[in-house]
C-alpha cells in the first residue's frame, strides 16, 4: 500500500515535469522530439539496470561503462567482418565474464565493492583502449544497425529492446527465487546467510547480470551510432546512479522497483532535452542534472518521512 | 620484543611493501627512476592528490564519502583564474575567494547530508554536477591562461633546498595528524565513524561535527585546486575531474576503512605515494598510456588484498575445500 502511494508520488512528479516542459519549452511536444525523448529515456534506463541490480544487493557497479566499451569493441571487430550473431554473443559473454569477476572477488575475497568495481573500471577501460589503440571501429552491416536504428511502427527499436529487458528483469526480480534472494541479501546479507540463503552465489549472479546488461546497452549504443570506440560510456556509472536514485532504488539495498528506472530515465532525458531545445550550451546540462538529483531525492525523502510519522 | 616485531609488522603493511617492491622493480627497469630529481618530481605530482585525499580521509573516517572534490577543485581553479583575469584581483585574494567557494560547496554538502539525513553519495554527487556545471559556465568551456605568476611559487618554489609542495604537504599532515589523534574534535571524528549512535549518546554534537568535516573536505579540495592551478598555469573546468576517485582510492588503499572509524591521514599519505609512484614509474619505464590503466587497477586490488589479508583467508578456505584439511576451529 505504502509502496503504491510512493510510486504514485513519483509518477505525479514526472507528469508535472513533463507538463511543465511541454508548456514552457517550445518544440518540446513535437512528435519527432517526443520519439527522440522516449529513445533516450529507455537507453538511460537500460544503462541504469546494472547499477540498480548492484544497488539492490547493497553494492555498486562502477565498471559498467568500461565493460560496455570493451565488450562492444570486441563485438564490433567481429561484426565488421560480417559475423553479426557471433559478435553479439561474444560481446555479451565478455560483459558477463567481467561481471562474474567483479562478483567473485566481492563475494569470495570480501573486497569492498567500491575497490573492486573501481579497479575493474581501470583494467577493462585500459584493455579496451589497448585493443583499439584509440581508433574507432565503424561500418557495420545493416543487419546489426537494425538493433539501434530501426522502428517498430512509430516506436524506435532501442525502446522495444529496453522495455523488453526491463519487463523481463522485473519478472525475474519479483517472481523468481533469485529475485527474492536478491532483495533479502540487499536488505540484510547476514540475516540472509543465517537463513540458509546462498548469499555469495546470489551476489556473483547479480554482478554477472550487471555486466551482461552493460554489454547489451553497449551493443545497442554502437548499433545506433554505427561506430564503436573505447571511450564509450565514460559517464555511465554516474548517469546510471542518477537514473536509479530518481527511479527509487535505495542505496542501502533491498529496496526499489526496477520499473522505476523508466521514470528516472524520463526525468534525465527531459533535462538533457530541454537544455538542448532552449538553446543553452551543453555545459548547463551538468548543472541541472546535479540539481535535479538532489531535488528528486529530497522530495522522496520528505514524503517518506511524512509517511512514517503518519503511521 | 614481541611488541617490537608486532609494531614492525604493522608498520610494514601491504601498501608499504608493494610501494617498496614497485620502487625496486622500476629502479631495475629504468635507470632514471631512482634519482633525486625524479623523487622531487613524484613529490610535486603527488602533492595535489595528497591535499584532496587528506580532506577525503576525514569524510571517510565518518563512514561518509565526498564525490564532489574533483569538480570543486576545478571550480576553485576556474574562479581564481577568472578573478585574476577579469577582475584583476591580487592573486592571493583571488585564491582565497576560490578556496572560500570550495569550502562553501563542502558546507552545503554537509548541511544537506547531516541535517536532512540523505546518504552522502547523493548530495556530493549532485554537488559534483553543479560545481562542474558552474565551472564550465564561468569559463565558457575555455582554457584560461595568462594570469600573473605569483601563485606558481606554491608549486615551483623552494625553501632550504626543499620543494615548496613537499613542505606544504608535510605541514598540513603534521597539523591534521595531531588534530585527529590528540584533540577532542579529532577523536570525536573516530567516535562518530565507529558508532554514530554511541557518539551521539556520549554528548558529541554529531550533526554539527559532520557538517564541519564536509566543509573541511571542500576547503582542502579548494587548496588542492589552487595548487593544481599553480602547477598547470592554466584553468579548465574538466582538468581535475578524476581526483574524486583517485582521492578515494588513495585513502582506501592506504588502509582507512570505508566503514569509518579506522585509519588516518598518515595512512593516506602512503596510499597517495603508492599511486603517484606507480603512475610515475610506469611513465618512466615507457608503458603505453592505455596499459597503465590496467596496471593501476591491478595494483589497487593487490594493495587492498594484501592489506586486509583476505587473500590468505580465501586461499586457506580453498585449500580446506580442495584437500579437506581441518578447519582452524577443529585445529583449536
Amino acid at each position: 500500500m505504502k509502496l503504491w502511494t510512493r510510486g504514485l508520488y513519483r509518477l505525479g512528479a514526472v507528469a508535472v515535469i513533463l507538463a511543465a516542459a511541454w508548456i514552457l519549452v517550445p518544440r518540446f511536444g513535437t512528435e519527432s522530439n517526443l520519439i527522440n525523448l522516449l529513445r533516450q529515456a529507455f537507453l538511460l534506463a537500460l544503462v541504469a539496470t546494472g547499477v540498480s541490480l548492484s544497488m539492490l544487493v547493497a553494492g555498486l557497479d562502477l565498471s559498467i561503462g568500461a565493460v560496455a566499451a570493451l565488450s562492444s569493441c570486441l563485438a564490433a571487430a567481429l561484426i565488421v567482418q560480417g559475423h553479426v550473431v557471433l559478435g553479439i554473443l561474444a560481446g555479451l559473454a565478455v560483459g558477463a565474464l567481467g561481471g562474474l569477476l567483479n562478483g567473485a572477488m566481492i563475494a569470495k575475497l570480501k573486497l569492498p565493492f567500491f575497490i573492486m568495481t573501481f579497479s575493474m573500471m581501470f583494467i577493462v577501460r585500459g584493455l579496451a583502449l589497448t585493443y583499439t589503440q584509440g581508433t574507432s571501429i565503424h561500418g557495420f552491416p545493416g543487419r546489426f544497425t537494425w538493433l539501434g536504428k530501426s522502428f517498430v511502427g512509430p516506436i524506435p527499436m532501442p525502446v522495444v529492446v529496453g522495455a523488453a529487458a526491463l519487463g523481463l528483469l522485473h519478472l525475474v526480480l519479483t517472481k523468481t527465487t533469485f529475485g527474492r534472494i536478491t532483495y533479502a541479501v540487499g536488505a540484510n546479507a547476514e540475516a540472509a546467510r543465517f537463513s540458509g540463503l546462498a548469499a555469495d552465489r546470489n551476489i556473483i549472479h547479480v554482478y554477472s547480470l550487471s555486466g551482461l546488461l552493460a554489454s547489451l546497452s553497449g551493443l545497442i549504443y554502437i548499433a545506433r551510432l554505427n561506430a564503436a570506440d573505447a571511450d564509450l560510456g565514460m559517464m555511465w556509472p554516474l548517469e546510471g546512479i542518477a537514473v536509479a536514485v530518481i527511479g527509487g532504488i535505495a542505496f542501502s539495498g533491498g529496496e526499489g522497483n526496477i520499473l522505476g528506472l523508466v521514470l528516472g530515465g524520463i526525468v534525465m532525458a527531459v533535462v538533457g532535452n530541454c537544455v538542448n531545445l532552449l538553446g543553452l550550451p551543453a555545459r548547463f546540462q551538468d548543472f541541472f542534472i546535479g540539481f535535479v538529483i538532489i531535488l528528486a531525492v529530497l522530495i522522496d525523502h520528505l514524503t517518506q518521512k511524512r509517511g512514517k510519522v503518519a503511521k | 620484543m614481541v611488541r617490537l616485531t608486532a609494531k614492525l609488522r604493522s608498520a610494514f603493511s601491504g601498501p608499504i611493501i608493494i610501494c617498496l617492491g614497485m620502487i625496486g622493480v622500476f629502479s631495475l627497469l629504468s635507470e632514471n627512476f631512482f634519482s633525486l630529481s625524479n623523487a622531487v618530481n613524484i613529490i610535486r605530482q603527488a602533492s595535489v592528490l595528497a591535499l584532496v585525499a587528506f580532506g577525503q580521509t576525514f569524510v571517510i573516517l565518518l563512514a561518509g564519502i565526498d564525490l564532489s572534490v574533483g569538480a570543486v577543485m576545478g571550480l576553485t581553479s576556474c574562479v581564481t583564474a577568472t578573478l585574476m583575469l577579469k577582475a584583476h584581483l591580487a592573486p592571493v585574494l583571488a585564491a582565497a575567494i576560490g578556496v572560500g567557494v570550495a569550502a562553501l560547496c563542502g558546507l552545503v554538502n554537509g548541511l544537506v547530508h547531516s541535517f536532512l539525513g540523505l546518504n552522502p553519495f547523493i548530495p556530493t554527487f549532485g554537488m559534483w554536477g553543479m560545481a562542474l556545471g558552474a565551472a564550465l559556465i564561468i569559463t565558457e568551456e575555455r582554457v584560461l591562461t595568462g594570469f600573473p605568476a605569483t601563485l606558481r611559487v606554491l608549486h615551483d618554489g623552494e625553501f632550504l633546498g626543499l620543494p615548496a609542495p613537499l613542505l606544504l604537504v608535510a605541514a598540513v599532515l603534521l597539523v591534521l595528524h595531531t588534530f585527529l589523534k590528540a584533540t577532542p574534535h579529532g577523536i570525536a571524528t573516530y567516535a562518530i565513524g565507529g558508532n554514530e549512535g554511541a557518539a551521539h549518546l556520549s554528548g558529541i554534537r554529531v550533526r554539527l561535527h559532520k557538517t564541519l568535516v564536509y566543509a573541511f573536505s571542500g576547503f582542502m579540495a579548494g587548496v588542492a585546486g589552487v595548487l593544481f592551478l599553480a602547477r598547470s598555469n592554466a584553468a579548465q573546468a574538466i582538468d581535475t575531474i578524476g581526483y574524486e576517485f583517485d582521492s578515494i582510492a588513495a585513502v582506501v588503499v592506504g588502509g582507512t576503512s570505508l566503514m569509518g572509524g579506522k585509519g588516518g591521514v598518515s595512512q593516506t599519505l602512503i596510499g597517495v605515494t603508492l599511486i603517484a609512484t606507480l603512475r610515475n614509474g610506469l611513465n618512466m619505464v615507457g608503458v603505453n598510456l592505455y596499459l597503465q590503466l590496467v596496471f593501476i587497477g591491478v595494483v589497487l586490488i593487490l594493495a587492498y588484498v594484501t592489506e586486509n589479508q583476505s587473500l590468505f583467508h580465501f586461499l586457506r578456505e580453498l585449500k580446506r575445500r580442495l584437500f579437506g584439511a581441518p578447519t582452524s576451529a577443529e585445529e583449536a
